[in-house]
């Protein structure tokens, strides 16, 4: 009876996504004959229902690119660099739509260790490294399975032993690293500016002094927010206060 | 023949001329000399000569020379030239003083002439007492001049203000006095002033307008020589240093000897004779003036820029509509009066992104005595490089107003600009500020799209923090866990296991060893030594835990040795062996070999048994 149940209620949903990979196709046709404002659309709507992934994410940046919407490709690219860190069409292409806005921050020179740092954050997401970690927990158990579970010499134990041990070490770090990318995920924003150019305030507040002006398609980070108020880092370092309706999270 | 005649007579005349005698020789014309009285020397050669080299003249002043001469005399048919030079000195000091000698070259030789000794002479009383009279007289001419001079001649400065701020107008003006009897032949500006710290515009005065004015009861002709506006550029106390004016005035100087009042005198003290005209030098100058220049008081705000006066201000921006690309023209007019020349231009904050060019500024204000006014204009052209709405924030300008002795500052409205999206080939779509290792992606097309994906699912939940993350990281452990427990309790019944064996060991053998005395009573001799062997062997496998496979002399020995058993009992066990294998082969043994055998097998598993710890 509950296997019956579990049949009828997986049938839609194979539908569906069989439906979803067709309509993902369709899209695709319609880019590649130069439609780019129906692609979009149909990139839109499987979104909207629900279907992420990097790839659509990405398909929707290039139709958007071709429509010279950069801020909206610059939104998809980094979405979908979300999802996959270290795709490197998603990174080529995010590239160039970044080279045709306005704003170009030098980003604050950084110490040589919080740079290699925030590129082990960068370059993977925390699904990647919780994959990475489970690797080597098993590399470690495996190891030490070997280590005190078989007749191999001492010299070899000696060895398996050593090694397991790095798995550990490396297990360790990377269940550490998948943690800290996860609450990035989870608590750090980030969001493209949508407005063709925008006064940055002092303070949450209309009438408070302009700061500096960004412009459609940058980046910035979100810090805090008292309504539909938003505090935002920008890459140089500098921080200031913008309304809800000039950008796009991420 | 007579041609050869000829040239050798011409030949000898030739060498009589030149081999006349060259004479360089010096000589003075007065001496001895008094004192302070002139001295001429002349050196004399009479040849034809160059490079002369005067000498030193130690003890006298050189007043004037070398003055060169030269004469040709003819004597007796004989041609003869010489070079002079002349110098006039002066006798400094009474003594004797030595004319070196001066050298000259002729003919390629150089001559040197005489030294002259010349004496010095002290003067004599009536000489001096008239050098005396005739300098006394000389001064008080001069002196008299002077006075004369200096109450009809005056140059005189006036100034607007001598208390100003920094950057307030004041004038000055040189005006020059001279009283119309008076006859200066000529008049020259000997110094201007420079006008240190100040900006100074000169208001050029292309001729001398003479009029009358009054000055302490006597009539001048008074005329304005140079008039300036100055502009206090530092705080302190700043000094228009003197003007200077040269004048070369001639005036009659009356007789000498009119005061003496004789016939004789009166003769020659007719006006023609013996009143002169001399030309007196004199320098008329103008006061040295100190200005006081004050500090603008605190409290400046922050748009100011120097200006000093009273003014006013617009602004105005061409078009509040503009495409990307294109120029827009924000006009700034000031206007009024005061230091209009010297305003740094208002500072305009063009929103960023805005191509921002220095203005153009026109000057359209005049320069007066009482001071600068008119406007100028500052031009400021922006092109917008993107599009949006931007904000031209409120120009400021301000001045120091000196009637009320307090900053004003004036403000422009704010000017929003829309600015629209650019023709595309114009240069608002240009690429800018790309970093280095962007140049090369330039001109680069994206990546195309990518056509296949995996089954598309519905809202996809994460990986990390899923059932499936969570079983694939603790299963490791569980299943380690459960090695850790099978192994200890694998272990556990190992140990038992050989603990059991080692205890049994002693008990195993002495079974045995039972066994081999019941086959030694009933004569079984190969039956015994097997069964000794066997204890023997059995022993040492429980014992010292050694695999049956392992079981060889060897192996037993290095364990033996290994458990620091001594090396008597190991030789004693080996030997055992030995004989009850011996034995065993051998039949013709008798009861008597096999009893020793019996009793080394049972004393050497005791000794091991002492001397083996487990």
């Amino acid at each position: 009876m509950k296997k019956i149940v579990l049949i009828l209620l997986l049938i839609p949903i194979i539908l569906i996504s069989y439906d979803a990979n067709k309509e993902f196709d369709r899209a695709n046709d319609l880019y590649n004959s130069g439609q780019y404002d129906d692609a979009a659309k149909i990139y839109n709507t499987l979104i909207d229902s629900g279907y992420k992934n990097a790839i659509i994410y990405y398909n929707l940046g290039n139709a958007y690119y071709r429509l010279d919407k950069m801020p909206q490709a610059i939104l998809y690219y980094e979405r979908a660099k979300k999802l996959e860190p270290m795709n490197e069409d998603i990174l080529f292409n995010l590239k160039l739509a970044n080279l045709k806005i306005v704003d170009k921050f030098e980003p604050l020179p950084k110490i040589f260790f919080i740079e290699w740092y925030d590129t082990l954050l960068e370059i993977g997401n925390s699904d990647s490294w919780s994959i990475v970690f489970i690797v080597f927990i098993w590399l470690t158990i495996i190891s030490l399975y070997l280590t005190f579970w078989t007749n191999f010499s001492y010299l070899i134990k000696k060895r398996l032993f050593f090694i397991s041990i790095i798995f550990f070490v490396i297990s360790i770090l990377t269940i550490l690293l998948t943690f800290r990318t996860y609450y990035k995920e989870k608590y750090d924003k980030n969001a493209i500016i949508f407005s063709p150019s925008v006064y940055v305030k002092s303070s949450p507040d209309n009438n408070a002094t302009d700061l500096f002006i960004l412009h459609e398609g940058t980046k910035v980070q979100l810090l805090d927010h008292i309504n539909d108020w938003y505090e935002v880092k920008v890459q140089n370092g500098n921080v200031g206060w913008i309304q809800k309706n000039h950008f796009e999270e991420i | 023949m007579k041609k050869i005649a000829l040239h050798i007579i011409l030949l000898i005349s030739f060498f009589r001329i030149y081999a006349q005698e060259v004479e360089f020789v010096a000589s003075v014309d007065k001496n001895p000399v008094p004192v302070g009285e002139r001295i001429s020397v002349t050196f004399t050669i009479n040849a034809d000569a160059s490079n002369f080299k005067g000498p030193s003249f130690k003890g006298f002043t050189v007043l004037g020379g070398p003055m060169q001469g030269q004469s040709i005399q003819v004597i007796n048919n004989r041609m003869t030239r010489s070079l002079s030079f002349t110098y006039i000195l002066k006798a400094d000091k009474v003594g004797k003083y030595t004319i070196e000698p001066a050298t000259i070259v002729s003919g390629g030789q150089t001559y040197k002439s005489n030294s002259i000794q010349v004496e010095v002479l002290p003067e004599s009383d009536v000489q001096k007492q008239k050098r005396l009279q005739e300098e006394e007289k000389e001064k008080s001419l001069t002196e008299q001049a002077n006075e004369i001079l200096k109450k009809n001649i005056k140059l005189q400065v006036e100034v607007s203000k001598r208390n100003v701020y920094v950057g307030e107008q004041l004038t000055a003006s040189y005006k020059l006095y001279i009283n119309p009897q008076l006859n200066p032949i000529q008049m020259n500006p000997k110094k201007i002033p420079t006008f240190e710290g100040f900006w100074t515009q000169d208001l050029g005065i292309d001729k001398l307008n003479w009029s009358r004015e009054v000055l302490d009861g006597v009539t001048f002709n008074v005329a304005t020589i140079k008039q300036v506006v100055l502009f206090p550029q530092r705080t302190g106390r700043l000094v228009l240093d003197p003007y200077e004016f040269e004048f070369v005035v001639r005036l009659r100087v009356e007789g000498q000897r009119k005061r003496s009042g004789s016939i004789f005198d009166d003769f020659f003290d007719n006006p023609f004779f013996s009143d002169s005209y001399r030309d007196f030098n004199y320098i008329a100058k103008s006061e040295a003036l100190s200005i006081n220049v004050n500090n603008l008081p605190d409290g400046a705000p922050s748009s100011y820029g120097g200006a000093v006066g009273n003014f006013n201000f617009e602004a105005n921006l061409d078009k509040n509509k503009v495409k990307a690309g294109e120029p827009l023209s924000l006009k700034v007019k000031i206007s009024g009066s005061g230091n209009l020349k010297l305003i740094d231009p208002p500072k305009v904050n063009f929103p960023p992104g805005f191509e921002v060019y220095d203005p153009k500024i026109t000057d359209n204000s005049t320069i007066t005595l009482t001071g600068t006014s008119g406007s100028i204009n500052y031009e400021y052209i922006a092109i917008p490089r993107n599009s949006g709405e931007f904000k031209i924030e409120p120009i400021k300008f301000s001045y120091f107003d000196l009637s009320r002795q307090q900053y004003k500052e004036l403000t422009s409205q704010e000017y929003l600009v829309t600015v629209e999206k650019g023709d595309n080939n114009q240069i608002g779509n240009i690429i800018t500020g790309v970093r280095k290792e962007e140049v090369e992606l330039i001109g680069k097309d994206i990546r195309f799209i990518k056509l296949k994906t995996n089954k598309l699912e519905k809202n996809p939940k994460p990986f990390f923090g899923s059932i499936y993350f969570w079983l694939w990281s603790v299963t490791p452990f569980i299943f380690l866990l459960f090695l850790i427990i099978y192994r200890r309790k694998k272990l556990s019944e190992a140990q038992e296991m050989l603990h059991f064996r080692t205890r049994k060991a002693t008990k195993l053998a002495k079974k045995r060893l039972n066994i081999a005395k019941k086959y030694l009573k009933s004569n079984q001799n190969d039956k015994f030594y097997e069964e000794i062997n066997k204890a023997l062997w059995g022993y040492i496998s429980d014992k010292l835990l050694i695999p049956t496979s392992d079981l060889t002399k060897e192996n037993v020995k290095n364990i033996l040795q290994s458990k620091e058993v001594s090396e008597n009992i190991i030789n004693k066990f080996l030997d055992t062996l030995d004989l009850t294998e011996f034995a065993r082969y051998a039949p013709s043994s008798n009861q008597v070999a096999a009893q020793d055998i019996y009793h080394k097998a049972i004393d050497v598993i005791s000794e091991i048994e002492g001397e083996v710890k487990l």
